[in-house]
C-alpha cells in the first residue's frame, strides 16, 4: 500500500510538472484529488485496511492529498503568473514615443532675472517700491540733481511727452517718491520699465528694465553699501565671485561707485563675454546726495543711506548668453522656449 | 579723451607701465578704455567723467597721476609779453552773466604756414588733425592745458572790435564748417563791431576765420557759462571740443596761463610776430572755495576710521589746500576744481584716493523691518503662476507703438483708447505713441510668430496701458493682464483629435476662469458685448459686480487682417488692477463632506436663442438648499433635433451635510426643476 501512494504521488507530481495550461490542470486536479480522483478513491477504501493499521495509512494518504493540493496550488500561481505577463506583454507600449500634454508656459527671461533679484533683496530686508513711468522732469531730474543744461543728460536722451513730461529714463524717480511720501529709515527696490531715445540695435533698446534700490538711515555707510552689493553679487553670480569698487560720477550720489564682479564664465581670467577684462560692470551706486536728501524734504545732516542701480537686461544678457537684446521684446516663442 | 605717455610726462614723472598706470586711474575714477601704442609711443584712451571737466586735457591728467603715484607735478611757466600798443584789443562784455572773463591779444606779423612736426606729432597722436600753425598753436594749448581757445582774423572784424553780447532775434552767421545758422536771444555770441563772428564757447564764424592771407589775429580765452554753452550747443546740434569743454567747466584761474603759452608757442613758429596788446576783462574775480571738512562726518559717511592726518594727507596729494584743526580740516580747493563744492565731495576725494577697495564691507543694522512684497506684487506672481500653469508663454512687449494700431483695432475716433500718448520726439514711426492696449503687442507677437512658422501660439503680457488726461498732466497708467493664442496648447499631440486641443473660445474662458478662481473672485459674471477689435457673435465682457474687468474673445476678422495673420486668434485683457482690488487670498475651510452626494444627469430640448445661463439660473433657483452643483457636460446640434433647437445636458449634485439623500426627494426637486425649465424656457426633457 506504501509503494501504491509513493508511485501514485511520483506519477502525480510528473504530470503536473508537464502541465502547460489551467484548463489542462484543473483535469489532473479531479483526476487526483476529485470527488472521483484516485487519492480519493484511497480514502474510501480505507475500510478494507486493518483497523490497527489505518490510523497510520489514513494520516499518510491525507499528507498524500496535501502535497499534491500544495503543489497543484503552487502550478496554478505559476501559471496564472505567466498568463498575466502573456497578457501585460501583448499590452507593451514604444516608450521611445514622445509624452503628450498641453505645454508649460514659461517665465519670459527677464521675469525670471527680475525675480532672482527681489527674492535676494527681500531676504535682506529690503521692500518693493514702483513708481509711473511717465514723469516729470523734476522726478526724473531735478530732483535728482541733474539740473537742465547738465552734461549728465546727455547719457539720458529721453522721450517726451510735452516740455515738463517724459517717459523715466532711469528707476531713480521712484527714490524721490518714496522717500517723499514716507519718513526714514527707508529699505527699498525699486523695479520697472525705463526708456531712452537710443535707437534700437543689438546692444541698446529704447525701452529697458532697471532695478534701483535705496537704503536710508541715520547710519548708513559706504562699507554698508560695498556690504549689501557684495553678498547680493555673490547671491547672484556665485559665492566665489569677486566684486570690484572704482569711483564713477552720478550727479545723485557722492561719493559714487561703479561696481563690477568676476566674469563668471571665465573667473576673472578674460574671455568673450567679459572682452577680456575680467570684469562685468553690472551696477551703479553711491552714497545718496545731500542735496537729493534735502530736496525731498529730509534733514541730510540727520539721515544718510546709499542707492543704486542695475540693468536688469543687461545681467539677463550675461548669465543667459544671449547675444541680442532684441529678442527680450520679440516674442519669438523659439527664444522664449528656452528659459 | 586720448592721452599720449609722451606728453603726460612733461608734467610729471611716470615710472611705472603703462598698463599698471591704466589701472591705477581707472580705480581712481577716471577709467582709462584702452591703452594703444602707436608711432609716438603708449597713449591712453581715457573716459573721464561729466564732473572731471578739469580731467579733459593733459595738465588734468597729469595731476591725478601725480596724485596717484604721490609725485611733484612741475608746471612750467611761459611768459609772453602784453603788447604795448593800447587800443589795438577793443573788447566790450555785455552779459557777464554768461561770460564771467574774457581775454584777447592781438599779434602782428602771423605767417600761416604749417605747424612744426613736432606738435602735428603730438596733435595726431591725441587725435586731432592738423590745419596749419595758428589753428595748430591753440588746439595744442587747449588739449595740454584745456582752455578753449579761438583766434580771429583781427582784420575781419568789424572796427576791429569784440562785443560780447547775447544774439539778437533772427540773427544769422555761418560757422566755421560752412554752416548757416539762426542764433536766438538766448545764445551768447561774439561780435564784432555789426555781426556775430563766433558762437561763444561753440564755433567760429566762417567770415572771421584764419587764412592763408591771414597777418594779425586776435586770441580769445575766455570763461563762458557751461548751461549757456551747452544749451546752445545742443540747440545748433553742434558739439565741439570747446563746448565740451565749457559745458564740463574751465578752469577761470588758467586763462592767462593759456594765453601765454600759445603766444609762446606762436612766437616760437613764427619768430618776427609781435604782441600788440592784451585785455583780461574779469570784473568779479572768483574766490578761493574754502570747505569745513569734519573729521568724524568723513568716518561716519565712509564707516572708516582714517586719521585726521590720513585724510590731509591724500587731499594734499590732489593738491587741496589743507590746514588742520581739533576736529576738522579747513580745506581750499583748486581753482581747476570746478566740481568740488561742499564736505561731501572732498569726502569722495578722500575715498577716491584711499581706493574703494580698502574699505571693508559691512551690512546695515538698526532697521527692523521684514523684506516682502505687497499686494500687487504677490498678485503679480499669482497671474503669472496662474498662466504659466496655462500653458500661456510671457511675453514683454514694447510699450510704445504707431499712430495706426487704432485703425487695426477698429476703434471709433470717440473710443476711451484712442486718447494715446503722442511722444514730440519720437525715435521712428512705429515708436510714436503709448499703448492704450496690450492687444496690439499680443497680436504683433502672433505675426511674428507665424512669420517663422511658429503656429501654435499662447502668451501672456503683465504691463502697463497709458492713457492721455489733459495737455500738461501725467497720463493714467494702468496695468493689464493680456492673453493671446491661436492654435494648440499641446506640445504634442499625436492620436489626439485636433479639435480637442485647438484653442476655442471656451478654452479661453477657462483659463480667464482659471485666474478669477486663483484670485478668490467668485462673483464674476460674462455678458454678451466687448471690444470692437473681437467678433460680435463670440466675445463677452467679463464683469465684477458693475465695474468692468475686461473682455475676451475671438478677434474680429477684419483686425486679424489687418495684423496679416490667420485666424481664429483669441485675446483677452483684464484689469490688473481691479483683479487685485477685488481679488480674495485668504482662503476659510469649510468640511470636507461625510455624506455622498447624489447625482441626477439632465438633456433639455430648448430653442436655440436660450442660453446656458438661464438654464443654470433656473435650476440653482428651483433646487434649493440640497443642490451642491450643476455642471455642464454636453452640447448638441443635430438632424435628430427640430430646426432651431439644441439640446443641452446638465449633471446635477444634491448633497445634505447631515444625511444620506433619498432618491425621493432628490426626485421631488428634479420634478420641480423639469416644470420650471418647462414653463419658463418651454424647454423639453430628453429621454
Amino acid at each position: 500500500m506504501q509503494k501504491d501512494l509513493l508511485r501514485l504521488e511520483s506519477e502525480a507530481r510528473q504530470r503536473l510538472s508537464g502541465v502547460s495550461s489551467l484548463a489542462e490542470l484543473e483535469e489532473i486536479r479531479r483526476k487526483y484529488l476529485g470527488k472521483k480522483g484516485s487519492v480519493t478513491q484511497l480514502l474510501k477504501s480505507l475500510g478494507s485496511v486493518a483497523p490497527e493499521e489505518r490510523p497510520a495509512l489514513g494520516q499518510a494518504i491525507n499528507d498524500l492529498k496535501n502535497r499534491v493540493a500544495a503543489e497543484a496550488d503552487a502550478v496554478m500561481l505559476r501559471l496564472e503568473a505567466e498568463a498575466e505577463r502573456m497578457r501585460l506583454e501583448a499590452e507593451r507600449l514604444d516608450i521611445t514615443l514622445p509624452g503628450r500634454g498641453p505645454m508649460q508656459g514659461r517665465r519670459h527671461p527677464l521675469t525670471r532675472i527680475m525675480d532672482e533679484i527681489k527674492s535676494i533683496f527681500i531676504g535682506l530686508g529690503f521692500q518693493i517700491a514702483e513708481g509711473p513711468e511717465v514723469e516729470t522732469d523734476r522726478y526724473n531730474f531735478e530732483a535728482l540733481n541733474i539740473p537742465s543744461d547738465h552734461p549728465a543728460r546727455d547719457t539720458q536722451d529721453s522721450f517726451y511727452i510735452s516740455d515738463s513730461v517724459l517717459l523715466r529714463t532711469h528707476t531713480s524717480p521712484v527714490q524721490i517718491h518714496c522717500m517723499e511720501d514716507g519718513e526714514p529709515p527707508f529699505r527699498f527696490i525699486m523695479p520697472g520699465r525705463t526708456y531712452r531715445r537710443d535707437a534700437v540695435t543689438s546692444r541698446h533698446s529704447p525701452i529697458f528694465h532697471q532695478v534701483e534700490g535705496l537704503v536710508i538711515d541715520r547710519d548708513v555707510t559706504f562699507t554698508d553699501l560695498k556690504g549689501i552689493l557684495t553678498v547680493f553679487s555673490r547671491q547672484m553670480f556665485g559665492q566665489d565671485t569677486r566684486m570690484r569698487f572704482r569711483p564713477d560720477f552720478f550727479p545723485f550720489t557722492e561719493p559714487s561707485a561703479e561696481i563690477a564682479v568676476s566674469c563668471f564664465v571665465c573667473k576673472g581670467k578674460g574671455c568673450r563675454l567679459c572682452s577680456g577684462s575680467g570684469w562685468l560692470e553690472i551696477l551703479g551706486a553711491g552714497m545718496v546726495h545731500p542735496k537729493v536728501i534735502a530736496n525731498v524734504g529730509h534733514d541730510p545732516e540727520k539721515w544718510q543711506g546709499f542707492a543704486f542701480g542695475m540693468g536688469v537686461e543687461r545681467i539677463a544678457l550675461l548669465k543667459y548668453g544671449i547675444d541680442d537684446i532684441r529678442h527680450f521684446f520679440e516674442g519669438d516663442l523659439r527664444f522664449l522656449n528656452q528659459f | 579723451m586720448k592721452a599720449p605717455l609722451m606728453w603726460l610726462s612733461d608734467f610729471v614723472d611716470i615710472d611705472i607701465e603703462p598698463a599698471e598706470l591704466a589701472d591705477k586711474l581707472t580705480m581712481a575714477g577716471l577709467e582709462i578704455g584702452k591703452v594703444e601704442t602707436g608711432e609716438w609711443g603708449e597713449v591712453l584712451d581715457a573716459d573721464i567723467t561729466s564732473n572731471r571737466g578739469d580731467c579733459l586735457c593733459m595738465l588734468g591728467l597729469a595731476r591725478e597721476i601725480s596724485a596717484l603715484l604721490d609725485k611733484d607735478i612741475s608746471v612750467p611757466l611761459t611768459e609772453a609779453p602784453d603788447g604795448e600798443d593800447k587800443g589795438w584789443a577793443k573788447v566790450e562784455v555785455h552779459d557777464y552773466d554768461l561770460c564771467s572773463r574774457y581775454a584777447a591779444r592781438v599779434i602782428d606779423g602771423i605767417r600761416i604756414e604749417p605747424s612744426p612736426e613736432w606738435i602735428q606729432n603730438r596733435l595726431i597722436a591725441a587725435g586731432m588733425r592738423s590745419i596749419n600753425n595758428i589753428v595748430d598753436a591753440a588746439n595744442y594749448v587747449m588739449l595740454e592745458l584745456g582752455q578753449p581757445l579761438h583766434s580771429f582774423d583781427y582784420t575781419e572784424l568789424n572796427g576791429n572790435r569784440i562785443v560780447v553780447r547775447r544774439a539778437e532775434p533772427g540773427e544769422r552767421m555761418v560757422s566755421i564748417d560752412g554752416v548757416e545758422r539762426e542764433l536766438d536771444p538766448q545764445m551768447l555770441v561774439i561780435a564784432d563791431a555789426e555781426q556775430p563772428v563766433a558762437i561763444a564757447g561753440v564755433m567760429g564764424g566762417a567770415d572771421s576765420e584764419v587764412s592763408e592771407h591771414t597777418a594779425t589775429i586776435l586770441l580769445e580765452a575766455a570763461i563762458f557759462k557751461p548751461g549757456s554753452v551747452r544749451r546752445t550747443s545742443k540747440h545748433l546740434g553742434l558739439p565741439t571740443e570747446a563746448s565740451y569743454r565749457f559745458e564740463r567747466g574751465v578752469d577761470p584761474d588758467g586763462i592767462r596761463r593759456a594765453l601765454d603759452r600759445v603766444t609762446a608757442l606762436i612766437l616760437e613758429m613764427i619768430p618776427d610776430a609781435a604782441v600788440r596788446d592784451t585785455v583780461d576783462l574779469y570784473p568779479q574775480p572768483i574766490q578761493p572755495q574754502s570747505i569745513s571738512l569734519r573729521i568724524d562726518k568723513v568716518n561716519s559717511l565712509l564707516g572708516s576710521d582714517l586719521s585726521p592726518s590720513t585724510m590731509s594727507a591724500l587731499l594734499r596729494r590732489l593738491h587741496f589746500n589743507v590746514t588742520e584743526h581739533e576736529e576738522k580740516l579747513e580745506v581750499i580747493v583748486p581753482s581747476y576744481r570746478r566740481d568740488v563744492s561742499i564736505e561731501v565731495d572732498l569726502i569722495e576725494e578722500i575715498a577716491r584716493l584711499y581706493g574703494y577697495n580698502s574699505f571693508e564691507n559691512t551690512l546695515p543694522g538698526r532697521l527692523c523691518q521684514p523684506g516682502g512684497k505687497n499686494r500687487e506684487q504677490k498678485y503679480e506672481d499669482l497671474v503669472r503662476d496662474i498662466l504659466t500653469g496655462c500653458s500661456l508663454d510671457e511675453t514683454v512687449c514694447y510699450s510704445l507703438t504707431d499712430r495706426s494700431f487704432s485703425d487695426r483695432l477698429l476703434l471709433s475716433p470717440q473710443d476711451d483708447l484712442c486718447r494715446a500718448v503722442k511722444i514730440k520726439n519720437p525715435l521712428t514711426e512705429d515708436l510714436a505713441v503709448m499703448r492704450t492696449t496690450l492687444a496690439d503687442g499680443l497680436l504683433s507677437v502672433i505675426k511674428r510668430n507665424l512669420s517663422v512658422k511658429e503656429n501654435d501660439i499662447a502668451i501672456f503680457e503683465l504691463g502697463r496701458i497709458f492713457l492721455a488726461r489733459q495737455e500738461n498732466d501725467l497720463p493714467e497708467e494702468k496695468s493689464m493682464v493680456g492673453i493671446a493664442a491661436r492654435g494648440s496648447f499641446w506640445e504634442n499631440r499625436w492620436n489626439v483629435p485636433s479639435e480637442a486641443v485647438e484653442v476655442d473660445f471656451y478654452q479661453l474662458k477657462w483659463i480667464v476662469e482659471k485666474l478669477l478662481a486663483a484670485c478668490g473672485i467668485e462673483d464674476a459674471s460674462f455678458t454678451v458685448g466687448a471690444a470692437p477689435w473681437l467678433h460680435p457673435g463670440r466675445s463677452a465682457e467679463v464683469r465684477i459686480g458693475d465695474r468692468k474687468l475686461g473682455y475676451l474673445g475671438e478677434v474680429h476678422p477684419r483686425t486679424v487682417a489687418a495684423y496679416d495673420i490667420s485666424g481664429p486668434v483669441y485675446l483677452a485683457e483684464l484689469d490688473f488692477d481691479l483683479l487685485v482690488a477685488a481679488g480674495r487670498l485668504e482662503r476659510l475651510y469649510s468640511s470636507v463632506p461625510r455624506f455622498p452626494a447624489v447625482e441626477r444627469d439632465m438633456a433639455l430640448l430648448v430653442s436655440e436663442e436660450v442660453a446656458s445661463a438661464e438654464i443654470t439660473g433656473i435650476i440653482r433657483e428651483t433646487a434649493g438648499a440640497l443642490l451642491e452643483k450643476v455642471a455642464f457636460f454636453d452640447l448638441y446640434h443635430g438632424k435628430q433635433l427640430p430646426e432651431g433647437m439644441k439640446s443641452l445636458a446638465y449633471s446635477i449634485y444634491y448633497r445634505s451635510p447631515e444625511r444620506t439623500l433619498t432618491d425621493e426627494e432628490v426626485n421631488a426637486i428634479q420634478e420641480r426643476i423639469t416644470l420650471a425649465l418647462e414653463e419658463r424656457l418651454s424647454a423639453q426633457l430628453r429621454s
